[in-house]
């Protein structure tokens, strides 16, 4: 295992391109912690104002929460609890992103799993090869523009005068908790959560 | 919380649903027992061809045919606008899809890849996803004459070459298409239909009169129809619909009044039976031939009627022109819809038949078929509207249909290109990405457009559209060769396209960049550039520049002595690029084998490296890639150095000499003819070389080939004496490699270094620095860097050997010495070890080696397993290992087995 530390403060910008996989995770912490099991190098430095950490193979990235971080990797990528902002997430595989807070692009080769409070900008798109699990808290005056395997649809919340494209190769799915407006039969259905492994609130037990 | 799904079948999308329903069969048509029992007979073959003239009854024959087979069978209705590869491939995936659901889920996002080698990556798809389906299955294609695409002629070729057995493939066509049909028919694989085959007979004209009009001709009347009509059906079918209007007794003086061949007289038929319809019907019928497929609403929009839908039903039911798709979809018979055309063009004025098909483009928009609302706006001219309806299909993620959207802006007046250059660039694109994109005619032609579109953005100063303007300059410089103005594009591509944009404009300027950063040595920054511009493509399933990025890569990675990562990466894509017979696969394969070989020439794997740059260097010449012939040539004649064939190694370069252009490459094999000419004893024509570089002065090298001069330098000083001289310039050579990341580089000059220290005899000097080379190399395996040196290094190697410490690096040393020795450099394996193995302990050696026990190894030897255990500890000991494992590598690394 090889690690490299480097002290950057609460909210630095931080660039991560691995030519495997990634796993960055927001923690309490000033610094940037990279480690590695691979031999293929591993360095993390300072490149005018902003971090880059880079890995031959895969690597696991620590940063605090406040970053705001760029990920580029040629296999999967899981990007956890970044509070601030993720400007990019390119990823040659798999892509899950859970608890961040604002997401402005994002694209992968196989399955997205997207889990955060916003999309940033007027218009955004979200690009996957394979399936699409999508939760964004707030899709307020948002138009969704749906591309998947089986054609496109469309949905709307509010003004619509923001756009949120998801183009996915295998399903498409949309996880929210506001109503869409005027959502014909033709273009979708609306399925209520599947409460059947969650425990009853009610229950005494 | 919800989830929002779309509901299966329930989303609208751009296909046209109706090409794929055969034509509906009317009952009282004719059976043709015998046609259907030759066509059930060659289902054992691949591929079915019924190739006749129009109205020979080939698709009525099909269609009436598949009713009465069990088998799954897919139609697809082919038109001209199919001549685009991605949109015939979508079609034919999509009626593939009536085997199983699933056919699709793994092509179509290879549909919408920018890739160049679709002619096979397609078909393998299809043909891999319908073995996995349970057939057997018959997919129809009807009208394959319509498709003029030589790409798509090449890749269904492909399918029917690796045709699953469970698919049976039927083609209709007026006439024989490119494909390969004299090789099908001498291996027994094609059932062919032909117009003589086709024609009805004398019983079957009967039996058409009765059953179609209930006419009981005589004989003498049916002998008198064939002789004119030659059993032609069409024309048969619409004498059938002239006779119904007339008396028994008028049959054959209207059989007397046709004349001439089959279009003359079918004109005059259409034209007959068109002024028997009432005038609202023959109206409707004009006003809607130009339709390729009809529905009620859409003949409403261009007639300004009311009752389209029933009208066309009456006129399915009366069996005139129309053949039912079903869903309410009809489509006018092609030859009779042609000899309408043909007439209506006559009747009918510019301004409303213009009119009519504006009328349908906006309908074709409001049902979501932009394509064809596009086509049609282009048919009536409508030029504003159609550059509105491409802009449209631009934004909204056209698919990768480049061949329709290069005829559709072809078809709009170049005027309006300035005013779109949305259009303009994407035709520029289109233009760029063809096959043709090496040939000089193409820059101009690309220029042309990309130049309209950056002066609109100019003025708008819109400059992220203006970065991929320059990054397709940089993609249309690098296929024509021009390589300093592709980087200088693709720096101004990633100035302008922000990070935040990351698309595939982007990705191919950052390829651009890590190559030029790679030329330059600064590996550093090539990796950072390779990284990222492989998981943009890897991210937008962009096989050829994922490829292309990774390639570049694993020559980083080999660059920075990371040998097993380049071979890890290489080999990884070269399963991607087997078997390809595309020109971007080849030339891929090409460079790919150059990297492995490398790769393998670093270990001294001199056989495997030889095989791939022999590999490569015949790819070179194949392709004409001079490029790649010198990069294999230098690397075969760097092999045939190292295995002592000194003159075969230069006389391959002096061949090569004569190919290379002027110019980077030329110097490059220059400056190996002198290093191989040093190394081998030749001064004369390292003196050459000397000359040469000095008449050169002034010009501008690569920092590689700099980089490689000085090192050259460097040995020549040692060889005349005066390694003082060299060491400056080593030392700034190796700390400017350090800090760029090349470790291959900083290597060679260290070994040089360390020479030049041990000549000086500065021991301490050398050996330090040995030691720190030593740990660099040995990870790795990094050998030829350390025999290429020779005896020089060889005796610095020796004289260090008492003083080091880490057991690795001993062994590694050892085993380089014994390389040496082995290459004639230097002492043999025995000198390599200061206490040489006996016979006795070298049989336990290699019978360990073998995987045996000690047990086994004193059986074998008939002696006890104690004095086999004594043995193992002084082999031990003189290897310098403490495992059977390590004791093995040992035994391998110095030739001992």
């Amino acid at each position: 295992m090889t690690t490299r530390t480097i002290i950057v403060g609460e909210n630095p910008t931080v660039i991560v391109r691995a030519g495997g996989s990634a796993r960055i995770e927001g923690a309490d912490t000033d610094r940037v912690t990279a480690s590695t099991e691979s031999r293929w190098g591993l360095k993390v430095e300072r490149r005018g104002d902003r971090i880059e950490v880079e890995a031959g193979g895969s690597c696991t990235v620590h940063v605090p929460f406040a970053s705001e971080i760029s990920v580029y990797t040629g296999k999967d990528a899981e990007i956890l609890d970044i509070r601030n902002r993720i400007a990019i997430a390119s990823v040659g595989g798999h892509l899950t992103i859970e608890r961040a807070q604002r997401l402005a692009h994002a694209q992968c080769g196989r399955s997205m799993t997207i889990d955060c409070q916003e999309f940033e900008a007027d218009r955004v798109k979200f690009e996957a090869g394979g399936n699409i699990r999508c939760h964004i808290a707030n899709l307020v005056d948002t138009r969704v523009m749906i591309q998947d395997l089986g054609g496109k649809w469309e949905l709307g919340f509010g003004s619509k005068r923001r756009t949120l494209q998801l183009k996915g190769g295998g399903d498409v799915t949309l996880v929210t908790g506001q109503t869409p407006d005027e959502l014909p039969e033709v273009f979708g259905q609306i399925e209520g959560p599947d409460h059947s492994e969650q425990p009853d609130p009610n229950s005494q037990e | 919380m919800r989830e929002i799904r779309r509901p299966a079948g329930a989303a609208h999308d751009l296909f046209l649903r109706t090409k794929l329903i055969p034509p509906r069969s009317h009952d009282n048509l004719v059976a043709r027992g015998a046609l259907w029992a030759r066509l059930n007979a060659g289902l054992d073959s691949k591929l079915t061809l019924i190739s006749a003239p129009a109205g020979s009854g080939k698709t009525t024959l099909i269609s009436q045919w598949l009713a009465t087979r069990s088998e799954p069978a897919a139609w697809l209705s082919l038109e001209t606008s199919d001549s685009d590869p991605v949109r015939f491939w979508r079609y034919v995936v999509a009626a593939c899809e009536s085997f199983d659901a699933d056919v699709g889920r793994n092509i179509y996002p290879l549909l919408e890849r920018p890739q160049r080698d679709l002619a096979e990556v397609i078909p393998t798809a299809l043909i891999n996803a319908l073995a996995q389906a349970n057939g057997p299955f018959i997919l129809a294609l009807d009208d394959y004459h319509t498709i003029t695409s030589q790409v798509i002629h090449d890749s269904l070729a492909y399918l029917i070459d690796h045709l699953p057995p469970s698919l049976h493939l039927i083609l209709i066509t007026r006439h024989d298409p490119p494909l390969p049909l004299a090789r099908l028919r001498a291996r027994d694989n094609l059932n062919e239909f032909r117009n003589d085959d086709l024609r009805l007979s004398r019983a079957e004209i009967g039996r058409f009169f009765e059953q179609s009009v209930h006419l009981s001709l005589p004989g003498e009347t049916i002998d008198h129809l064939e002789t004119r009509t030659e059993g032609w059906c069409a024309g048969l079918r619409l004498i059938a619909l002239a006779l119904l209007r007339r008396e028994p007794q008028e049959v054959e003086s209207f059989l007397e009044s046709l004349g001439g061949t089959h279009r003359p007289i079918l004109d005059y038929l259409v034209t007959d039976v068109l002024f028997a319809q009432p005038a609202e019907i023959q109206a409707f019928l004009l006003q809607t031939c130009f339709l390729k497929r009809l529905t009620g609403s859409l003949c409403d929009v261009v007639t300004g009627s009311a009752n389209s839908a029933e009208r066309l039903e009456e006129l399915e039911a009366a069996n005139v022109f129309l053949v039912a798709l079903g869903g309410g979809w009809y489509r006018y018979h092609p030859l009779f819809a042609e000899a309408m055309q043909h007439y209506a063009q006559r009747q009918l004025n510019d301004a409303d038949h213009h009119a009519q098909l504006e009328r349908a483009s906006t309908w074709y928009e409001q049902h979501g078929f932009l394509a064809e609302a596009v086509d049609a706006a282009l048919d009536a001219r409508a030029f504003s509207r159609a550059a509105a309806l491409i802009e449209h299909l631009l934004a909204d993620d056209f698919p990768n249909e480049l061949v329709t959207l290069r005829g559709w802006i072809e078809r709009l007046p170049e005027a309006i290109l300035p005013d779109h250059p949305e259009i303009a660039f994407a035709y520029a694109a289109a233009l760029l990405f063809t096959p043709e994109r090496h040939l000089r005619p193409t820059l101009a032609a690309v220029d042309r457009p990309l130049r309209m579109a950056e002066r609109r953005w100019e003025a708008e100063e819109n400059h992220e559209q203006l970065g991929r303007v320059a990054s397709l300059r940089a993609m249309t410089s690098m296929w024509q060769g021009d390589m300093p103005e592709a980087y200088h594009f693709a720096h101004e591509a990633l100035r302008l396209i922000p990070e935040s944009s990351p698309d595939l404009w982007r990705s191919s300027a950052l390829i651009l960049a890590s190559r030029e950063a790679l030329d330059a040595g600064q590996l550093n920054a090539a990796q950072r550039f390779a990284l990222e511009a492989r998981a943009l493509n890897e991210a937008a399933r962009n096989p050829d520049g994922t490829r292309a990025a990774t390639i570049i890569h694993g020559t980083i990675c080999y660059e920075q002595g990371q040998l097993h990562q380049a071979f890890h990466l290489l080999q990884q894509i070269l399963t991607q690029v087997q078997g390809g017979n595309q020109y971007e696969a080849i030339s891929d394969r090409g460079y790919i084998f150059w990297g492995l070989g490398l790769v393998e020439f670093e270990w001294n794997d001199l056989e495997a490296a030889h095989q791939h740059a022999a590999d490569a260097a015949r790819i070179g010449k194949q392709i004409a890639d001079i490029h790649l012939e010198v990069l294999a040539t230098i690397l075969l004649a760097r092999i045939e150095h190292a295995q002592g064939r000194n003159k075969q190694a230069q006389h391959l370069l002096e061949a090569l000499v004569s190919a290379a252009p002027p110019g980077d490459l030329l110097w490059s094999i220059q400056i190996w003819q002198a290093q191989l000419a040093l190394a081998g004893g030749n001064l004369p024509l390292v003196e050459l070389w000397r000359a040469r570089r000095a008449w050169r002065q002034g010009t501008a090298l690569s920092p590689a080939l700099t980089a490689q001069e000085t090192l050259l330098m460097a040995r020549l000083q040692m060889l005349e004496g005066r390694p003082e001289l060299a060491l400056d310039d080593l030392e700034q050579c190796r700390a400017e490699a350090h800090a760029a990341g090349w470790t291959r580089a900083e290597l060679e000059a260290s070994l040089l270094i360390v020479q030049a220290h041990h000549l000086l005899g500065d021991a301490e000097s050398a050996r330090s620095l040995l030691n720190r080379a030593l740990a660099l190399a040995q990870p790795e395996n990094i050998r030829r860097l350390f025999l290429d040196e020779g005896e020089p290094l060889a005796a610095a190697i020796h004289a260090a050997l008492p003083e080091m410490t880490d057991k690795r690096l001993l062994t590694f040393a050892r085993a380089l010495l014994v390389d040496l020795a082995q290459t004639g450099h230097h002492a043999g394996s025995a000198d390599a070890l200061p206490d040489p193995l006996s016979a006795q302990e070298q049989r336990v050696l290699r019978l360990l080696a073998a995987g045996l026990s000690n047990g086994e190894i004193a059986q074998e030897l008939v002696v006890s397993t104690n004095t086999i255990k004594s043995q193992l500890k002084s082999i031990y000991r003189k290897l310098n290992v403490s495992s059977r494992e390590e004791a093995r590598e040992a035994a391998h690394d110095f030739h001992l087995l």
